[in-house]
């Protein structure tokens, strides 16, 4: 456990004098992984699990009808659940592959993959707004402050290239609850998300200003740097002005890499039209994929993508669903399709997880106080059982785990808290969320808080 | 300080610096240290502005001298004088730096000092 040792040591700040990446050099998981990067893809908003991954045949006996009493009572955002009728949905599901997985039409490029994705049906939390979804689905916590998964991940195995920041984000508007769900919380700075922009220069002023050499810059960051370390050497404890020493030496280098990372023009035209990028609809979506697969070869540690950010609210489906999530999927399922297929053909799938997740799934009935007035066809916030699914990064794909009831309200067998999916996160990448902690306000922190016991990792390997 | 910010455009230089959204309330700050931050204090035409301003009110009080514009800068932005170590290896960068910008170079590092920036 001596790696273990140097891994959980809450010293990961930085000293100026060494050549850290704001994240660190690459570190050693506890125990080996297939699993060196991830890819999170992020439906902000709540995609519906019951209209593309976890099929409900019964809604359609129970159309129009009160919701069974004895489903129990619950809580959601705009909707008595007594007050609102069951709205089947009326996608059409096919069986892909030789697993035969269950897949609607709105993912019909991604269903090519079948054989490839781990569906996981029970996933649970307790969260049905927005806000405090995101917070679970990122952070493990319903309120905000708490690092994001990506920020435990590059906390637990640092970076594998000392150009780039390791955990990078994408986004195409703001996200409901904020820079939160991307940032390092109580961890040091250095682990927190860094935003590649979609237009423009790629990080803000990522270019040197003309009338400055490259040389005279080179002379004057180092004079910088002496300058700063001594002033931090009677302020040792500061991990702040560390992380700002590091941040330079990362700026500098990121100058070249960042440019390099973010120029698609090495593509060839079969790789961008496979994620693409010749249509007006998934061009958006697909740079960020084709982005991400640049960032996991260069040995970015973790993507995060939302799809659906700004005042929409994305997949946020509380009126006419099947319109929203036929505009939404048509945005995002050719591009994750290729994705895919991608870092399969150069045997990247294999160290890389890609996991597809949202706020929470939605209700098997109406959105609102409905019944007699009307129908808006829209579905409500339903964090009680949704679905999300995992591929690569030594998962063995084609199948389901867990379930939801018969309606797809609760999750029901094999239930998968948030906490033992980040637990099943961190694990395939071979870290111990048990042991993956950080000391704070007097006591050890871990992503999976007091959970995780459901890891899911041996069903998803085997 | 006031600044103008219209709601529907935050103001980038800020928002790397984690100014908050400007449609909800803030009850914290996010404090955060990442590279493109930087990127801005290096590289944004705002910083090089405000760095040829200081080198210019520096080379108005102290005089052409570069000695005595490296003292006058260290005083301005620090509030002192620099020590003997600083003093060589700025007098070093100036000499390095051939551009007749080199003052507003030594006023931009002036400006990226973690002494310049935090209370202490």
């Amino acid at each position: 456990m001596l790696a273990a040792a140097d891994l959980l040591s809450n010293d990961l700040s930085a000293a100026p004098q060494s050549q850290d990446n704001l994240a660190g050099s690459s570190k050693q998981p506890h125990f080996p992984a297939k699993a060196k990067s991830v890819i999170f893809l992020f439906m902000h908003g709540g995609a519906s699990h019951i209209d593309t991954f976890d099929p409900k045949p019964l809604l359609g006996k129970l159309q129009g009808q009160a919701v069974p009493e004895s489903f129990g009572n619950l809580d959601f955002q705009f909707t008595k659940i007594d007050k609102a009728p069951i709205m089947p949905s009326t996608r059409s599901f096919k069986r892909y592959g030789e697993s035969g997985l269950d897949v609607s039409d709105l993912f019909e490029n991604v269903a090519r993959y079948a054989d490839d994705l781990a569906v996981i049906r029970s996933c649970w939390h307790d969260g049905f707004t927005h806000v405090i979804g995101q917070n679970w689905m990122n952070t493990g916590w319903a309120r905000v402050g708490r690092p994001s998964v990506g920020s435990w991940v590059t906390y637990g195995l640092g970076t594998e290239n000392a150009n780039l920041p390791a955990f990078m984000v994408m986004l195409d508007g703001p996200i409901k609850a904020g820079p939160p769900v991307y940032s390092s919380g109580f961890l040091p700075a250095k682990f927190q998300g860094t935003v590649l922009r979609n237009d423009g220069p790629p990080i803000l002023n990522v270019h040197r200003p003309e009338s400055i050499r490259a040389d005279d810059q080179r002379a004057l960051l180092e004079t910088l740097r002496d300058f700063n370390q001594r002033h931090w050497e009677e302020r040792s404890d500061d991990t702040e002005l560390s992380a700002r020493i590091a941040s330079y030496e990362l700026a500098f280098r990121m100058q070249t890499s960042v440019p390099e990372l973010a120029d698609l023009s090495g593509e060839t035209t079969a790789t961008t039209n496979l994620y693409g990028l010749d249509d007006d609809t998934t061009r958006g979506f697909g740079t960020q994929c084709l982005r991400a697969r640049r960032m996991v070869e260069r040995g970015v540690r973790f993507v995060q993508i939302y799809s659906g950010g700004g005042p929409g609210l994305g997949w946020d489906a509380h009126n006419e669903l099947d319109q929203n999530h036929e505009t939404m999927s048509r945005s995002v399922d050719k591009p994750i399709a290729g994705l895919l297929a991608d870092l399969k053909s150069r045997g990247l799938l294999e160290s890389t997880l890609v996991v597809w997740a949202g706020d929470f799934g939605r209700t098997p009935f109406t959105n609102g106080d409905e019944f007699g007035t009307g129908n808006r066809n829209g579905r409500d916030h339903n964090p009680y059982g949704f679905t999300i699914w995992m591929a690569g990064g030594g998962i063995k794909g084609g199948k389901v785990i867990g379930s939801t009831d018969e309606i797809g309200l609760h999750a029901q067998e094999d239930r998968a808290h948030v906490h033992d999916l980040h637990a099943t996160i961190l694990t395939l990448l071979g870290l111990d969320h048990k042991n993956l902690t950080y000391f704070f306000q007097g006591r050890d922190f871990r992503l999976s808080d007091v959970g995780g016991e459901n890891n899911l990792t041996p069903r998803l390997i085997a | 300080m006031y600044l103008y910010v219209k709601r529907s455009f935050p103001y980038p230089f800020l928002t790397i610096f984690d100014a908050p959204d400007t449609s909800v309330s803030c009850s914290r700050r996010d404090v955060t240290t990442v590279a493109p931050q930087a990127l801005a204090l290096l590289n944004s035409e705002f910083m090089l502005s405000q760095a040829a301003v200081l080198a210019e009110r520096v080379r108005k009080e102290s005089g052409a001298e570069t000695g005595d514009q490296i003292s006058g800068l260290w005083r301005l932005a620090l509030g002192r004088a620099p020590d003997p170590h600083e003093k060589q290896r700025l007098s070093n960068l100036h000499e390095g730096f051939s551009d007749d910008n080199a003052l507003t170079q030594l006023a931009l590092l002036a400006l990226n000092l973690n002494e310049f920036l935090y209370v202490d």
